[in-house]
């Protein structure tokens, strides 16, 4: 059964390095060369590896920030403002494209990096999850600095941040696998091959080379790798990124 | 005041990037808009009732359910291997770790790839099942070509994307539930199932709960397997509706059009997530 949750990914290796059919026996390492070559992955990748990177770096910010706040400070309406963030992840994502779009545009920001970055810094699911994790961890240091005498924002840069390591780190890497998979956004936002991302890129070639399998399959493997590698090195952030944001069985309901 | 400086950043961008066009997609839902026309007139409630009236819609509507029941499929197939793969030992975490691949990797990868082998005549599936297909009567295949057939092709593909993280989360789930309740069960002389029945899913009703509706809602917002695997073809059978709000907007250019569908599948899944709160709910309360 694993095997079988395995064999697309082999099956697709095996395709871009040794063709289609019954040429299995010769690998031919030159179709995944000329099939990487058929289109401007290098400028792919730059786009990808920019709109992903600035956009992680962003979610993190805004994310330890406000869910400092909805953890730890008093201030009136706290829990309506928290559930009016909430209600965000509740629209569809194709309901705000038609404007945003409108948006940047009307900013001249279409077909660019700010274009494409702009919209995507604040990540509410992101904010929920630290704010779990700041929930969850003890107060004692911080309410000790505050006894001292420390601001807010002292408490959260010199406390909070450096206990927040593990948390900060698994937002930045489930922002980044997010980004680098997205789609929707950078299809609508960005026009030109100088501006594509991978993901877009890649599925424009299907077009292209509608029926060259062994460079659809290059292609496919191109765009898949370095989230292959991410999630290898970064494994228990995706797993603490389940386990921060999905809820516990229900112990109280027990009726024995 | 402390609070609002930590809160400025993501509330100022919600503002700008969320709230403003959320209102400015209902302002494009009552005029009709189309960027490369320069008269925008205000047309009020017309732009609803056509779609209300479109035939297309509601096809599109009810292929977007269809397509959601692959949810509570593969939700059950995640609980059967969340439940047979417990435990700390190397097998069973190399086993959670693979079945999670998919759902971690590109989507427009993972639907090159089916598409690839999902061609009738080279590729491998029609290829390793071909005979058993023949001889349950089916012949030969056309898994994305027949109008029959694409859009369970496309509900597989989304059953093998989405097992691995359904059952990470079930894992996790099981994971919290105290050892002592299981095993006064067992002293209790509670045989597997009625184990199972009466003390593991009941506890688990929270996490069930999550799955499906978050599940629900990605589903009726399928868009990149789609458009690749099939482009909403053969004939129309897998266009879902928020593939339908893409090719309104950017391909008629019909802006106002795609907003008055966008926002009734706004309101449609906040019905659908309200009634699957209250129905699952109340079931929580009597259990």
């Amino acid at each position: 059964m694993a095997l079988l949750m395995l064999a697309p990914f082999l099956y697709m290796v095996a395709t871009a390095l040794l063709g289609e059919g019954d040429t299995l026996r010769r690998a031919h390492p030159e179709s995944f060369a000329a099939a990487l070559a058929a289109a401007p992955f290098g400028r792919f990748f730059l786009n990808s590896a920019i709109f992903s990177v600035a956009v992680a770096l962003g979610q993190v910010l805004t994310s330890t920030t406000a869910a400092y706040a909805f953890a730890r400070l008093r201030f009136p309406g706290r829990d309506r403002v928290f559930a009016c963030y909430l209600l965000a992840l509740m629209l569809p994502v194709v309901l705000l494209l038609v404007p945003r779009f409108l948006l940047i545009s009307a900013l001249g920001w279409l077909d660019s990096y700010q274009g494409l970055i702009s919209t995507e810094l604040v990540s509410v699911s992101g904010i929920f999850l630290l704010r779990q994790f700041f929930l969850a961890i003890p107060r004692d240091l911080e309410d000790a600095a505050r006894l001292e005498g420390a601001g807010e924002w002292t408490v959260f840069r010199l406390v909070v941040l450096p206990q927040s390591g593990p948390a900060v780190a698994t937002l930045g890497v489930l922002a980044l696998a997010d980004q680098w998979k997205s789609f929707f956004w950078p299809l609508v936002a960005t026009s030109s091959p100088n501006m594509q991302v991978l993901e877009v890129g890649i599925a424009r070639l299907h077009g292209a080379y509608d029926l060259n399998w062994p460079y659809q399959m290059a292609a496919a493997t191109a765009a898949v790798i370095p989230l292959l590698i991410l999630y290898l090195v970064a494994q228990r952030h995706f797993i603490r990124g389940i386990e921060l944001t999905s809820p516990k069985a229900n112990r109280a309901r027990l009726r024995v | 005041m402390a609070a609002w400086g930590f809160l400025a950043p993501s509330a100022l961008h919600l503002l700008a990037f969320t709230v403003a066009p959320l209102l400015f997609a209902l302002y494009l839902s009552v005029h009709r808009f189309s960027p490369v026309e320069p008269a925008r007139p205000l047309i009020g409630l017309a732009g609803y009732a056509r779609a209300l009236g479109s035939p297309l819609v509601w096809a599109a509507l009810g292929r977007t359910l269809l397509y959601a029941g692959y949810v509570p499929v593969s939700m059950g197939l995640a609980l059967a291997f969340a439940l047979l793969l417990r435990g700390g030992s190397r097998g069973a975490r190399l086993v959670r770790t693979l079945f999670l691949l998919p759902a971690v990797s590109s989507v427009v990868a993972v639907a090159l790839v089916w598409r690839w082998m999902y061609q009738p005549d080279v590729g491998i599936i029609n290829h390793l099942f071909g005979q058993l297909l023949t001889r349950a009567g089916l012949g030969r295949v056309d898994w994305l070509g027949d109008p029959g057939v694409a859009l369970i092709a496309v509900m597989i593909v989304s059953i093998w994307t989405q097992l691995g993280y359904q059952m990470a989360v079930f894992h996790a789930g099981l994971e919290s539930i105290p050892r002592a309740y299981v095993d006064a069960a067992r002293v209790d002389g509670a045989n597997a199932w009625q184990r199972f029945r009466r003390v593991t899913l009941p506890l688990l009703r929270p996490v069930i709960l999550f799955v499906l509706v978050t599940g629900i809602l990605g589903a009726c917002q399928v868009f990149a397997l789609v458009a690749v695997l099939t482009g909403g073809g053969p004939v129309g059978t897998t266009d879902v509706i928020v593939y339908r709000i893409y090719r309104t907007a950017w391909e008629q250019l019909q802006f106002g059009d795609a907003s008055v569908l966008s926002l009734l599948l706004f309101v449609l899944l906040l019905a659908a997530t309200r009634t699957q709160l209250r129905l699952l709910d109340r079931r929580v309360e009597h259990a």
